[in-house]
């Protein structure tokens, strides 16, 4: 699903990826994490290119996206579904607009775009929430109502950027199942994170992105 | 789409200072506009309605009699448009031609050994009879009369007229399609600010996959709605200042209670406002790169 090879992303010239390579199977839930700085948002803004690399090549479902079409851009990042680091809500509109926005750009109609974010925003625990806007929300909930955003559109491959930053291990714990459940259904999921609750004992895959060594950007894949 | 006109309206309420001058700007942009054009569409309508002339030529035949000479002159005196009439002989014509000739080429008619041209009447209307007399009924009784060659009307009269008619036209249309090209313009600031200041917020959009289109929707409608208030703001401004208009100047002249606004004009101008107001949007956001 995704496939980086030998991958090489300098910003300003100081070299954050390099030489970088690692894949992720379809159907699989995986872990990417290492030091802060290390480059993890780098590599996600890299897959739903918001980022081009400098070198190598990078597949998503099988495609090269180092040569996609401007026009083909949108298509791409519909088959993603992003829990950005830095939330990226709308602060002008009501949680219900802003977990909406992802199935109306995907052009679903009314009726079923109401039910859905429902759906997902009671599997977030924030039904109650939906009318309110995002500054009234804490950041946990903020949190919640980006993944609710990420997830509801059922998108083939989730991106999800230190997802339980601000949650207590419960809440934490809770999403986490949610992910598992999503995974269960099919899509592929990738989580960048410093919690290693999250990914110990999990069974899953976990990439170590070690900074700052010459030789290339170190990818250790370890078994949790 | 209905969610596109949601956030346009409620980006336009959040905005509403910026958005009311600029409303404001586009209806004084689309009013003048819309003065150039009832001045060039005037001014051919008034143009139209002008007698085709002022003034007529009779032109005598060579072998016309002095006494088809005396009758003629007789039947346009007792003709009641008729200002003035006057008698100018071939030989006159001849040295009227020389004068206008001047020195240096006045040898050109010296070859000549008979005069070549014609004995005419210089027939001058009466203004306030030239719109209700056909001067052409005049002409052609007077060509049916023996000794009259030709009628001329005054042509050159008419020249001068289209002439000026057509500098208006000329110049009008080129105030309005600067005044438009103003309003696009006005209406291009408005949207390029409500753009710039919601950057963060298109940059997630594209994020999450929106095309091209589904970010500029909302500021398309933003002009056009912005162009729409500004178009009707124009149009309810002509009928005002027609009315002044006319119960000042107007009323002093006859030939200006022929003037009028077009009520087509003035329905074009809210379609002439969406128009601009989404060119102008087109072109405030221009290509949007994902
Ligand atoms: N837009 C940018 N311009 C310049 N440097 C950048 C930019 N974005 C990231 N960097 C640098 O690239 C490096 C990797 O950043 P990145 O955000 O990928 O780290 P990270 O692993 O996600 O860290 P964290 O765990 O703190 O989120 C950092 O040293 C950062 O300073
Ligand atoms: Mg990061």
């Amino acid at each position: 699903m995704i496939k980086f090879e030998s991958v090489s992303k300098s910003y300003d010239g100081n070299m954050v990826l390099n030489d970088l390579s690692f894949h992720v199977e379809k159907g699989e839930l995986a872990f990417l994490t290492g030091p802060s700085g290390a480059g993890k948002t780098t590599i996600l803004k890299l897959i739903y290119h918001a980022l081009a690399p400098e070198a190598g090549a990078i597949y998503i479902n099988g495609q090269n996206t180092c040569f996609i079409k401007h026009s083909d851009i949108p298509w791409l990042r519909r088959a993603i579904g992003i829990v950005f680091q830095d939330f990226r809500l709308l602060l002008t509109k009501t949680v219900f607009e802003n977990v909406a926005l992802a199935l109306r750009i995907r052009g679903l109609d009314e009726r079923e775009i109401k039910a859905r974010v429902m759906e997902t925003l009671k599997m977030v625990g924030l039904r109650h929430k939906s009318d309110n806007f995002p500054q009234a929300l804490s950041g946990g909930e903020q949190q919640r109502v980006v993944i609710a955003r990420a997830i509801a559109a059922e998108p083939m491959l989730i991106l999800a950027d230190e997802p339980t930053g601000n949650l207590d291990p419960e809440t934490a714990a809770g999403i986490m199942s949610s992910f598992k459940e999503i995974n269960a259904r099919g899509a592929t999921i990738l989580i960048a994170t410093h919690n290693r609750d999250l990914y110990h004992n999990s069974g899953r895959k976990v990439f170590r992105i070690a900074s700052g060594t010459a030789a290339g950007t170190v990818v250790r894949q370890e078994e949790s | 789409m209905s969610y596109h006109v949601k956030t346009a309206l409620s980006d336009l309420w959040k905005e509403k200072w910026i958005n009311l001058l600029g409303c404001l700007s586009m209806g004084v942009g689309l009013f003048m506009a819309a003065l150039a054009l009832a001045a060039v569409i005037n001014s051919n309508r008034v143009a139209s309605a002008l007698p085709e002339r002022f003034s007529l030529t009779v032109f005598l035949k060579q072998d016309a009699t002095p006494a088809d000479i005396a009758q003629i002159q007789n039947a346009l005196r007792s003709d009641k448009p008729v200002k003035s009439v006057a008698f100018i002989s071939s030989d006159k014509a001849l040295a009227n031609l020389k004068e206008g000739l001047g020195n240096k080429y006045s040898y050109l008619l010296e070859g000549l050994d008979s005069n070549p041209l014609q004995a005419s009447f210089d027939v001058k209307l009466r203004k306030e009879y030239v719109r209700t007399v056909s001067v052409k009924a005049l002409a052609a009784s007077l060509k049916t009369m023996s000794g009259v060659d030709s009628v001329n009307y005054g042509k050159g009269f008419l020249d001068t007229i289209q002439k000026v008619v057509h500098a208006v036209s000329e110049a009008g249309l080129a105030l309005f399609a600067g005044l438009l090209a103003g309003a696009v313009f006005i209406c291009y600031s408005t949207i390029k600010i409500l753009f710039y200041r919601k950057s963060d917020e298109i940059e997630t959009l594209k994020l999450l996959g929106a095309t091209g289109w589904f970010v500029r929707a909302p500021f398309l409608l933003e002009g056009a709605v912005m162009g729409f208030l500004g178009g009707l703001a124009a149009g309810a401004a002509c009928f005002g200042a027609f009315d002044v208009f006319l119960s000042g100047v107007g009323g002093a002249l006859p030939l200006l209670t022929n003037l009028s606004i077009p009520p087509a004009l003035v329905a074009g101008l809210p379609v002439a406002g969406v128009l601009a107001g989404m060119a102008g949007a087109l072109i405030a956001i221009g290509r949007v790169r994902p």
